[in-house]
């Protein structure tokens, strides 16, 4: 066992061996050595050195807690509750502790009520109403103080004398109430943002809470079919909209693929036998791709076919105009994937067409477009070198490649003319020649 | 209430997380059968009396009282049986005020004064009860503080709701009580007279009909075991002239016998479809033994006397055996519609959603199933979700372990009804505070 020394070889601890104290290896031996209870000395005996990992389970009971100090005793305390008006004093055990002469009940903060105005005899003035006297407008108040604006429970337990009263009603007027003290108190305009959200809060819609309330009666009063109707309607409604969606995707994939890119090339290559077999190498070479496809698009397109097959009750009003639907948005489909592109598109993509294409990869420099051959061409080269321009060009782009092409007819135009510029001179020359004789002969 | 508890009981739980502050109060739940009463914050009551107390008229010194189960069982010449509640509500005030006392003081404490006292009632408790509780409570008891609590709010409380439809299945009533935040919804509030008792003379009156003899436990002194309908083979015991019980202490005794009978081979019609008229193919036979040794096999007649709960047209009629009227008694689901009809409609799904169901009388077999039933029947629109704990005892005491949590809340303490306070504006305070 080297651990030790491996363990300072790792912390890069040197130093002189002597000092460190190695722990004794026979006293190790003999830990090891001591035999759990619960086997025999014989079985022990055959483990040999190395002992499996047995797990040995000392019976002993749980150490004695150690108590930090003293037991904090507890009380049997008097208290006194400040949420209630009388002296009422009762006990509690509580823990002893320096000073309890200050604390204040803990409970007594969850003693809320809620803050419901008394009208004076002044304010009262504006408040009259034929049908709420001032004692039953009392009455109402004193019972929402009671009950903390538990409205079912007012509602409940409202009974005055001689009438009987909606929820909504008593609402109505609790809030009217106090819509018209708080604008009696202070005018809306002076009110603070608080104060303004509160007053708010006031404006209290009669008619629509009664018909709130009459629309949750109802849906609360439901009968078994009406549940059962609704329940089937729910179903329906979800079956419809989900065949709806899978049909849009399935539609959406068949669009895709029948809207394969025009092909614009000849199909003149084809067109011999040979070209057909090598058509048809072609064609099994994407074979696996389209394996695939094909096994995808069969599948849906039946599910499209079920979907629409099963029509339903309500799906079958909708079906008049369905077909239409799906033409317009077939060819909207179409238009779409089959973009005419504008010449600075075809420019800055780089899209181009061509008439005919060999077969093979080619140079643009290579390419030999001009029509100009035979000795107008090295004219026209010895007209270009005159110039410092090279015959071939270093860099073939489209541009410079059709530039060049214009240059080089451009040049064979000029070389033309003075060609025949100079056979003008020519013949002028020899006229005047002959005219010049003629006047000698006739003078 | 065997829930694990993970404090240590030398360790206080965190006073703002528990709510609880005990003050030693004491709880008492007198009901139509038991009467119960313990200290507040314990999770059963410490004395379970029956309601029925014994009395022997003796001469000069007037009425002896006898109270608790030993001294009411007992075999006493001329000890007569009474029971000072009436439909749930206390009707003879000269015995209840004694039979809470011995409640309170047998074996909890012998100082009331020192311990405020919260007695629950039934919705239907009257004005003039409520006061006369509250004077009993502080000039006999001399409590230093008092509170009503309504025993369906307390029953909610027990299950943790304090928005619930409660139905209680006792003695003399089975009612269905809207609460709302811990206040009883009185517009609500129905029950009807179609209890434990009205169960017991459903099965004295399944007896008489069909000639099955009732015995009682005191009466036989040996017996030997016999053949299914075959007649018993007792020897009963002979009684003294001037020794022999008094006819309502036999009745009592009776009544033990058909609780027993309640709580094994009753049973309660669950559905699909009415209740099977007769025999026992498809649900199978009960057997019940009598007292003296006679036995029989119960087959359809095990529902029939339950089903007057849910028709009581179908109740079972035989005799002087009273009854309530089947005409105009309202059954289990009318009751229940009543309730909920005239509870505001903004709780009316939140009730039904925490429909609790309580009493002794909801431990019969079968009854939990059928309620559901009946309730889905009834609003088969809105959700409804019965709690009924699965403890006995629980369900039993629902309404006093509810009045001990109660009682043991922190922020309960503002609400008791101090004795200056009692002083000052007398027992009128009761209707005021405890609503």
């Amino acid at each position: 066992m080297s651990g030790f020394q491996d363990v300072r070889d790792v912390m890069d601890i040197s130093g002189p061996m002597e000092n460190i104290p190695r722990p004794p290896p026979a006293k190790k031996q003999k830990t090891v050595e001591k035999r759990p209870d619960g086997i025999t000395r014989e079985l022990f005996a055959l483990l040999g050195e190395n002992p499996p990992p047995v797990a040995i389970v000392e019976n002993k009971f749980k150490e004695k807690p150690k108590w930090m100090g003293k037991a904090n005793p507890w009380v049997w305390t008097p208290f006194k509750n400040p949420a209630r008006s009388d002296d009422l004093t009762l006990y509690h055990w509580e823990r002893k502790t320096e000073s309890t002469e200050d604390s204040v009940y803990a409970f007594s903060k969850f003693n809320v009520s809620i803050d419901v105005p008394i009208p004076s005899e002044d304010e009262y003035a504006a408040l009259r109403s034929d049908d709420w006297t001032r004692e039953e407008t009392d009455y109402l108040l004193s019972i929402c103080r009671d009950f903390d604006l538990r409205w079912s429970v007012i509602w409940d337990r409202y009974d005055y004398p001689g009438k009987t009263r909606k929820l909504e009603d008593l609402k109505a007027r609790y809030y009217n109430v106090c819509r018209s003290l708080m604008e009696q108190r202070t005018p809306v305009a002076q009110m603070t943002p608080e104060e303004l959200v509160a007053y708010n809060l006031t404006n209290f819609e009669k008619e629509r809470e009664g018909t709130r309330r009459a629309m949750a009666e109802k849906q609360f009063n439901k009968t078994e079919e009406q549940i059962r109707e609704e329940e089937m309607l729910l179903t329906e409604l979800k079956r419809i909209v989900g065949n709806q969606e899978k049909m849009f995707e399935e539609r959406k994939d068949i669009f895709q693929r029948l809207n394969y890119p025009q092909s614009s090339g000849s199909i003149q290559q084809y067109q011999g036998s040979q070209g057909i077999a090598h058509l048809r190498d072609m064609l099994l070479a994407n074979n696996d791709k389209n394996k695939k496809r094909k096994s995808i698009a069969l599948g849906p397109s039946t599910g499209v076919e079920t979907a629409q097959a099963t029509p339903t009750s309500a799906v079958s009003t909708d079906r008049g105009n369905a077909p239409a639907k799906q033409e317009r948005q077939e060819k909207s489909e179409q238009k779409r994937q089959v973009r005419k592109l504008t010449k600075e598109e075809e420019l800055q993509y780089g899209v181009s067409q061509h008439e005919k294409l060999a077969s093979g990869v080619k140079l643009r420099s290579t390419m030999n477009n001009s029509t100009i051959k035979g000795a107008t061409q090295t004219k026209i080269m010895g007209a270009l070198t005159q110039l410092g321009i090279p015959p071939k060009l270093t860099m073939c782009t489209v541009k410079t490649m059709a530039k060049m092409l214009q240059l080089e007819s451009q040049v064979a135009v000029l070389l033309d003319t003075r060609k025949a510029i100079d056979k003008l001179e020519q013949e002028a020359k020899v006229l005047r020649a002959q005219l010049g004789l003629k006047e000698k002969e006739g003078a | 209430m065997s829930g694990p508890s993970t404090l240590p009981t030398s360790q206080a739980p965190s006073a703002l997380e528990y709510g609880g502050d005990e003050i030693s109060a004491l709880v008492l739940d007198p009901g139509q059968c038991w009467t119960r009463a313990g200290f507040a914050g314990e999770d059963t009551p410490k004395t379970v009396i029956p309601s029925h107390y014994g009395y022997v008229n003796g001469g000069d010194e007037g009425k002896k009282y006898y109270f608790g189960d030993n001294d009411v069982h007992a075999l006493r010449p001329g000890m007569e049986i009474a029971n000072p509640m009436a439909d749930g509500i206390v009707a003879d005030w000269d015995v209840a005020p004694q039979l809470w006392k011995y409640a309170l003081t047998s074996r909890l404490t012998t100082e009331l004064s020192e311990h405020p006292l919260l007695i629950t009632e039934p919705v239907w408790n009257t004005p003039k009860n409520r006061e006369k509780t509250a004077e009993i409570a502080f000039e006999d008891f001399d409590v230093p503080a008092f509170y009503l609590a309504k025993s369906a709010v307390c029953a909610g409380f027990a299950s943790g709701k304090p928005t619930a439809l409660v139905i209680d299945i006792g003695a003399s009533n089975i009612s269905v009580t809207p609460i709302h935040d811990g206040i009883v919804l009185k517009k609500g509030s129905v029950r009807t007279p179609l209890g434990g008792d009205f169960i017991s003379n459903q099965i004295r009156s399944h007896f008489a009909a069909n000639g099955i003899p009732l015995s009682a436990h005191y009466q036989v002194q040996s017996k030997m075991p016999v053949e299914v309908g075959k007649p018993a083979e007792a020897t009963l015991r002979q009684f003294k002239s001037g020794e022999e019980p008094t006819e309502s202490w036999k009745a009592f005794q009776e009544e033990r016998v058909l609780t027993e009978f309640k709580e094994c081979t009753a049973q309660v019609w669950a559905g699909p479809g009415p209740v099977p008229a007769q025999g026992t193919e498809g649900i199978g036979g009960r057997t019940f033994e009598f007292p003296d040794g006679y036995n029989l096999v119960f087959g359809a007649e095990r529902f029939r006397i339950t089903e007057g709960i849910f028709a009581p047209r179908q109740m079972l009629i035989h005799g002087e055996i009273p009854h309530p009227d089947p005409e105009t008694t309202q059954g289990f689901g009318g009751m229940v519609f009543s309730a909920v009809r005239d509870v505001d409609i903004e709780i009316k799904p939140h009730i039904l959603n925490n429909t609790v169901v309580t009493g002794s009388g909801s431990l019969l077999y079968g009854l939990n199933d059928r309620i559901n039933n009946e309730m889905a029947n009834v609003f088969p629109g809105p959700r409804v979700r019965l709690t009924a704990s699965g403890n006995s005892t629980e369900r039993s005491y629902a309404s006093w372990l509810g009045g001990s949590i109660l009682a043991s809340l922190g922020s309960f303490h503002q609400l008791w009804v101090s004795k200056k306070e009692y002083e000052e504006h007398g027992p009128g305070i009761v209707e005021k505070r405890c609503k």
